[in-house]
């Protein structure tokens, strides 16, 4: 799975935005805020892995149990479904 | 057929409806013989027919076709071909569409205007701008919020208040500072003046039932700015337009007002930006 093309990801201060390109709206809701480890698993998500490829990655990089690292992504990659911006084959 | 000089930017611009533009557009008018930075036609037609060529992409649903090196593309109602950098567009309007073709003629030339700014490096804001003291204030929030009904309570708190423009005005950088400059297009009223101010602050309006400033982080400053502005299209233009929105929140008060329609909602964010003086 990955994360589908078209978004730009901005951080500022310890936030990071991402907002999709493409709409001509004036007005935009579609603007998804992230924590550092939703911008690290965002930047994953640019090729495609599998969810125990992003387990290891979040494993390598911070200091928590694989209980909760698995339970942090399927949750994270539920919003990103519910957002409709991920790619599965 | 005419020329006129909009926050700082050259148009030539050919109208079809007097309706909204004859009281709005002759204070930017230019000379003739100017050389202009872009041309913005509007015409109408009885039989609008989708044009083909290399296809290029898919705008929410419409596809987008390279035609002798502009884009075109064709919906029922509308067709629009424009050059990549917009300093090129026609837009063809369904004669059909009737009674309505007014407003939609004035609605899509703003569009396009606001695509243009972008890619000149201004920032449209949805907002209504005030003149006061030699500075420009501006109250932003979408539609319905209470923009135009919050900056009637400050002229009549402050009879010295002018609109710069109350409904798509633009923030120019120059001379390594932020202005706010007027456009003819001001939404439901005429209020619009061909003026540029030194942008003093930006402020988020927010309908509550009573009035505070509720300050921001800089995350909530940046996306409130980008709900509020024109959506490029492409990711480079997306990325320029967000460059400029961290250089105003770095040099610039951004904040939010929560307020109703009493008067004291003008004093509130008075304070706020004036300080006790």
């Amino acid at each position: 799975m990955k994360i589908k093309s078209g978004y730009v990801l901005r951080e500022i201060g310890n936030q990071c935005v991402v907002v999709p390109v493409g709409e001509t709206a004036i007005s935009f809701n579609g603007i998804i805020t992230l924590n550092k480890t939703g911008k690290f698993l965002w930047e994953q998500l640019q090729n495609d892995v599998t969810v125990d490829a992003l387990v290891n990655a979040m494993l390598n990089k911070y200091d928590v149990t694989k209980e909760v690292a698995t339970q942090d992504i399927l949750e994270f990659l539920e919003v990103l479904r519910k957002h409709q911006i991920l790619v599965e084959e | 057929m005419g020329k006129y000089q909009i926050a700082g930017i050259k148009l030539e611009f050919s109208y079809c409806f007097p309706d909204f533009f004859a009281d709005r557009i002759t204070k930017y008018q230019i000379n003739d013989d100017d050389v202009v930075d872009a041309r913005l036609k509007v015409s109408l037609s009885n039989d609008l027919k989708e044009i083909r060529g290399k296809f290029k992409r898919n705008v929410k649903g419409l596809n987008v076709y390279e035609v002798d090196g502009k884009n075109v593309v064709t919906s029922k109602n509308i067709q629009l071909i424009y050059t990549d950098d917009y300093s090129d567009v026609e837009i063809v309007l369904n004669k059909g569409l009737g009674e309505k073709l007014p407003e939609i003629e004035y609605s899509y030339t703003g569009m396009y205007f606001s695509a243009l700014a972008v890619k000149r490096g201004l920032i449209p804001l949805h907002a209504s701008a005030i003149e006061y003291n030699n500075q420009a204030i501006v109250f932003s929030a979408p539609s319905g919020t209470g923009k135009s009904t919050h900056v009637s309570l400050w002229k009549r708190l402050y009879p010295d208040v002018k609109i710069i423009n109350d409904d798509k005005p633009l923030i120019i950088r120059e001379n390594n500072q932020f202005y706010v400059a007027g456009s003819p297009w001001s939404g439901k009223t005429i209020l619009n003046d061909n003026v540029k101010a030194p942008l003093k602050t930006i402020v988020f309006l927010k309908q509550s039932p009573d009035n505070y400033v509720k300050e921001l982080e800089n995350y909530e400053k940046f996306i409130e700015l980008v709900r509020n502005t024109y959506h490029p299209d492409t990711e480079d233009d997306v990325r320029n337009l967000f460059d400029r929105f961290d250089l105003l929140i770095k040099e610039k008060m951004i904040t939010s007002l929560y307020c109703n329609m009493d008067i004291t909602a003008v004093k509130t964010i008075y304070e706020w930006i004036y300080g006790e003086e």
